[in-house]
């Protein structure tokens, strides 16, 4: 090796072993916790991974508010109003079958009628997302290409879950407009769906009513 | 005028007229067994009330429970939009056709009237040249008193006819009575009181005016059988409701006047052949044998509890009968204009009313 090569060598050597250094001091230091958790083996680590596993628990597991969508379940005769003020006309009938896509967790209501002549189609999910804290509920139907999404809560007394969200009007070309869904639970085998349009007003909002009743 | 919707509107009618024949023939059964000629008479009645009443009629409200079978038929041939489909309510009010139908009804309604009116004309006087108006004496001295056990104020006037076209009463306005030559012999007296009582109960009854309405809907419905034989049933309820008016006012009771009836049918019985205004020979055969039997089981007197179920039963029929038309809601709002709406959602709506009626082929369209 001639002193040309070994120089060489020595300074290959040199700056691998600098970036292999440099490397390794920019990774961060494991915290202790984390330590813990992986490993397991101390008192710490193993109340941490309690606490976290209870509340994966809390918010993984269906609750008291998925049992409340227990009476959605069933088949529905549907009756839709197009509403105008006080004034109300018959926009379709149809059918409405729910069932849980997941039992306890998820419902899905499939329907099928008539909405405003036009044959109509639709597919909704509901549930309750217990991180969020709110009803969640999404949708798509025939009648056009959008999937509607939904948050809401349940009144305290339990009689109406309201839900909101939004709708991309394609006829004027808004986005993000508010509507409102209002599930009016009046009797074991009688359901009120009202979809308002939030943008009209504070008054006046009602759109469509559909009464559900259950199918004997 | 909507072709669809009128085609729809003609079938829902057809089919609902075959159901409510059905329970209305039901009803009728239930009441022969009980022998209740006069509740029997209101159902067919009832029936009749429904094919007069319009397909559609253009009534704010409708007295049809949601479960009779007219109105479940309607609901399920009309157009699914509601209140707003060209195809089940315009917002002109006038029902699914508007007013150039409801014209067009009146107009087929007097045609079918004047043919009734030309018919009975027609009918009387082929019955006035085939009778003799010189009646003895005698016999108007009794007829008076036979009109008068028969509820007639005015005796009817009476001809002598001949013995093929039997006893009859003739005419709407001014019905007189034809009595057959044979009648008249001193051997045939209490036929003879018999037949008068009969006819006369006829004229009391007003059953000539029932039957030209019943003519009406058979020229009408001239295709549905449930028509034609809601009608002989009819012809054979009226018969036998003036049997029973007759078979009480006669002297001798109502096995003498069985026993006449009988007499009367035997030579109908010998020679089958078609008679001019009857519906068919074999069915006026068909009619004295029922007549008969109703005979035969003696005066009806059926408790009040049998009068109450009639009457349900014409109520349930009437209820079956009455509009068949689009009830709509008293709130029903026009189709309103895009800008006298608020709300894009509301928009949107309308606009897929007005896709739905117009049926955009570009819908569908990927």
């Amino acid at each position: 090796m001639n002193p040309m090569q070994a120089s060489l060598f020595a300074l290959v050597g040199a700056v691998g072993a600098w970036t292999f250094a440099g490397t390794r001091a920019a990774e961060p230091e494991p915290t202790n916790a984390i330590v813990a958790q992986t490993s397991g083996d101390s008192k710490d680590g193993k109340d941490a991974m309690a606490e976290m596993m209870k509340k994966a628990a809390r918010y993984t597991q269906p609750g008291e508010e998925h049992k409340a969508l227990e009476r959605l379940i069933g088949k529905w005769d549907t009756d839709a109003q197009f509403c105008m003020g006080s004034q109300t006309s018959p926009a379709g009938r149809g059918s409405l079958e729910f069932s849980w896509l997941m039992p306890g967790r998820w419902i899905q209501a499939r329907g099928a009628g008539t909405f405003m002549g036009m044959p109509a189609d639709q597919f909704h999910v509901i549930g309750y997302d217990r991180f969020k804290m709110s009803y969640v509920s999404t949708h798509v139907t025939n009648l056009d290409t959008a999937m509607v999404r939904l948050e809401g809560d349940m009144t305290p007394d339990g009689k109406a879950l309201l839900m909101y969200g939004t709708l991309d009007e394609y006829l004027t070309g808004e986005n993000d407009k508010m509507i409102k869904y209002v599930w009016r639970f009046v009797s074991a085998d009688k359901i009120v769906l009202e979809v308002h349009d939030l943008p009209i007003g504070e008054v006046g909002t009602k759109v469509v009513e559909i009464t559900m009743t259950r199918a004997k | 005028m909507n072709v669809h919707a009128l085609v729809a509107a003609a079938t829902s009618q057809v089919v609902s007229i075959a159901i409510v024949f059905v329970a209305v023939w039901i009803a009728d059964s239930a009441l022969e067994r009980r022998g209740n000629v006069r509740a029997r008479a209101f159902v067919w009645g009832a029936f009749w009330l429904k094919l007069v009443v319009p397909v559609t009629l253009p009534v704010e409200s409708s007295f049809v429970p949601s479960w009779a079978p007219s109105a479940v038929l309607a609901r399920a041939t009309q157009a699914p939009i509601g209140a707003w489909s060209v195809d089940s309510q315009p917002p002109t009010g006038t029902g699914p056709f508007g007013w150039s139908l409801v014209a067009l009804g009146i107009a087929v309604a007097s045609a079918l009237l004047a043919v009734a009116v030309v018919r009975a004309r027609r009918e009387r006087v082929r019955w006035t040249r085939r009778s003799d108006e010189r009646v003895p004496a005698w016999l108007t001295a009794r007829a008076d008193e036979w009109a008068r056990r028969s509820g007639l104020a005015r005796t009817p006037r009476l001809r002598v006819g001949n013995d093929e076209d039997g006893a009859a009463a003739v005419g709407l306005l001014d019905p007189f009575v034809v009595v057959p030559a044979s009648a008249l012999r001193a051997d045939r007296r209490s036929e003879l009181e018999h037949l008068l009582l009969h006819e006369f109960a006829h004229v009391a009854r007003r059953d000539a005016w029932r039957s030209a309405a019943w003519t009406l809907v058979r020229c009408v419905y001239w295709f549905h059988p449930c028509v034609h034989a809601a009608a002989a049933r009819a012809s054979l309820v009226r018969e036998m409701a003036c049997d029973e008016r007759a078979a009480r006012t006669a002297t001798a009771g109502l096995d003498a006047y069985r026993r006449t009836l009988l007499e009367l049918a035997r030579p109908l019985a010998a020679e089958p052949r078609m008679r001019a205004g009857a519906v068919s020979f074999l069915g006026s055969r068909a009619q004295i044998v029922a007549r008969l039997e109703r005979l035969a089981r003696g005066e009806c007197r059926a408790p009040a509890s049998h009068g109450a179920l009639g009457a349900a039963l014409v109520l349930v029929a009437c209820a079956c009968c009455l509009p068949v038309g689009v009830v709509p809601s008293r709130n029903v709002a026009p189709l309103p204009g895009l800008d006298e709406v608020q709300g894009c959602l509301r928009q949107r709506y309308l606009v897929m009313a007005a896709m739905a009626q117009s049926s955009d082929p570009t819908r569908d369209a990927p």
